[in-house]
């Protein structure tokens, strides 16, 4: 009569643990030293991640509109945990910068003041609390050139499903009006490098374009952002930044989303590609979703997916105003953030599953912290002695 | 042992007690590892199940014949009479009775499980063990698994202290 499970069978079971629920890997994991072992190898990581697919949600970081940010001294990241999994924050000083979450993905996050010239960043593994300082030369991201920025790993060959090697890109889309245009530019930021990249060929924009304050997203090793251009009309646009070809280009968006006065939120969906959801000037409660399907004659163009009611199941008080807003959007699914006046909800715009995520607040970016919680080997306490 | 039916294909599958178990190919099939031997024609009339004793192997058999596709609860063809929902909530009700079993029992089921290749036994005997590593302390979970703990008590403190938020 077996007493335990040969390892082969233990880890068959331990694949079967919720990656909703991370404690259980770390529990598990203080087991015995054997457990940890074959819980933190390579193996049983790429097994868990094969099994269950894209990494579930643990928390959010949030951004908030200009001059309405918390008021509270510690210049800390705002993390809200929606699973028991609470962020490793390292506790000595975050220097006096007010971090603001600018984008997460791959398990970091790039953190940064806009405030200050230069502004300052940090990329920060809420995973191992690690945290890295970026030297952005000075003039590169000023306050004057509404910039955005991205960040994601830039190990080869990692699936991004536990990136905790430190091995990072961040990329600033810098927007300078000059000479009556505005001139986008992308360099990138290399961990290994240490440096700012030569920025890649500009883009001409409208004078006067901005770039909305809100998180990128990757498609097809390529990033996009929303942009507004201020002629004819505002009007909005997206910029992608090709990461493999360091070029930048202008995508249109569908017409009925190119008038400004509807929220739009960017999303790089589950089946690949990029879509698009947006509550038109028309109705103020129907969220139509478009993504970029490839045609029959091989062009990429929006196709309509669907067009939802969010009255019919989000709970909303006033019918009568604008009360929704999208406030982003999590990679590699078709989940978008919104709120209401009663709440910030999470909606699955395939299957039209929703719940609640937090009681009202004032936000301008809900960013998506996405991780699984495989436990890590570490130097015991009595080899790091020696 | 089961009656042959008209028209259906009878397997015998033997376990290494010497019990021989007469079974549906459809049933036997549920297990993908003998699926895989009736169509590579590896399979004579009479399949040895190594490692898996009898008391097991009818545990086994009992599970694929009430998970078979298309035969329900009584037997009867289960796709016009009874509703799928109810159909899969019967099936859970079933489950939850079959793998009330002693540790010993569960283990073996597992092992055989994953030895047969059939899914379903496998998540249904797992399950059951994630629960225990759910509901209880590690302690109960350590004596459950019969594994040793072999951090020294300030290891232990360290990785409890760094994460905290998994222990309470």
């Amino acid at each position: 009569m077996p007493q335990t499970l040969p390892d082969d069978l233990l880890e068959e079971v331990f694949l079967r643990l919720p990656p909703g629920e991370p404690e259980h890997l770390l529990r598990a994991s203080l087991a015995s030293k054997l457990w940890l072992s074959l819980l933190a190898s390579a193996r049983f990581r790429g097994r868990y991640g094969d099994r269950h697919g894209a990494p579930p949600m643990l928390g959010f970081l949030y951004s908030w509109p200009e001059y309405a940010g918390p008021e509270d001294e510690e210049h800390k990241p705002h993390f809200v945990s929606t699973t028991k999994f609470a962020p490793r924050v390292p506790d000595d000083e975050w220097s006096d910068l007010a971090y603001a979450a600018w984008d997460c993905r791959h398990g970091l996050v790039l953190l940064g003041d806009r405030c200050r010239s230069p502004m300052g960043f940090v990329v920060w593994d809420p995973m191992t609390g690690c945290r890295w300082e970026l030297d952005v030369p000075t003039g590169y991201m000023s306050t004057k050139q509404r910039g955005a920025a991205a960040v994601l790993c830039s190990m080869a060959g990692c699936d991004h499903r536990v990136c905790h090697e430190g091995c990072f890109r961040v990329v600033f889309i810098s927007l300078d009006p000059k000479n009556g245009v505005g001139v986008a530019r992308a360099g990138i930021f290399s961990m290994e490098k240490g440096g700012v990249s030569k920025p890649c060929s500009p883009l001409h924009l409208d004078d006067g374009a901005t770039i909305d304050q809100m998180p990128s997203v990757l498609v097809q090793d390529a990033l996009h952002f929303m942009v507004r251009q201020p002629q004819p009309y505002v009007a909005r646009a997206i910029l992608k930044y090709d990461l493999g070809f360091d070029s930048l280009s202008l995508i249109h968006v569908p017409p009925e989303l190119t008038t400004t006065v509807g929220s739009t939120i960017l999303m790089a969906m589950e089946d690949g590609s990029l879509g698009i959801a947006g509550i038109t000037h028309e109705d103020k409660f129907i969220l139509h979703l478009w993504s970029k399907q490839m045609g029959s004659d091989g062009v990429e163009a929006w196709t309509h997916r669907r067009a939802v009611d969010l009255k019919e199941f989000l709970p909303i008080q006033n019918t009568k105003k604008r009360v929704i807003r999208l406030i982003g959007s999590m990679e590699g699914s078709d989940i978008i953030f919104v709120t209401t006046d009663l709440g910030i909800y999470e909606i699955n715009l395939k299957s039209l599953r929703w719940k609640k995520l937090l009681k009202r607040e004032r936000f301008r970016a809900l960013i998506p912290y996405v991780s699984f919680c495989n436990p890590q080997e570490r130097v015991s306490t009595s080899d790091a002695a020696h | 042992m089961a009656t042959r039916e008209a028209g259906k294909k009878m397997i015998m599958l033997k376990s290494p007690d010497g019990m021989e178990f007469e079974v549906e190919e459809a049933v036997a099939m549920e297990s993908q590892t003998i699926r895989k031997m009736i169509e590579d024609d590896c399979a004579d009339t009479a399949i040895l199940i190594p490692n898996i004793n009898s008391k097991i192997l009818s545990r086994v058999i009992e599970y694929c014949n009430k998970h078979v596709p298309t035969t329900g609860a009584t037997g009867a063809a289960a796709s016009d009479t009874v509703a799928p929902a109810a159909l899969a909530e019967d099936l859970k009700i079933w489950d939850a009775e079959f793998i009330k079993v002693n540790r010993a029992t569960r283990f073996d089921l597992i092992q055989a499980a994953s030895y047969l290749n059939i899914k379903g036994l496998l998540d249904l005997t797992s399950q059951t063990t994630i629960d225990t590593i759910s509901d209880n302390s590690l302690e109960e979970i350590r004596s459950f698994l019969s594994t040793k703990n072999d951090y020294l008590p300030e290891e232990e403190q360290t990785i409890r202290r760094e994460n905290q938020w998994a222990f309470q």
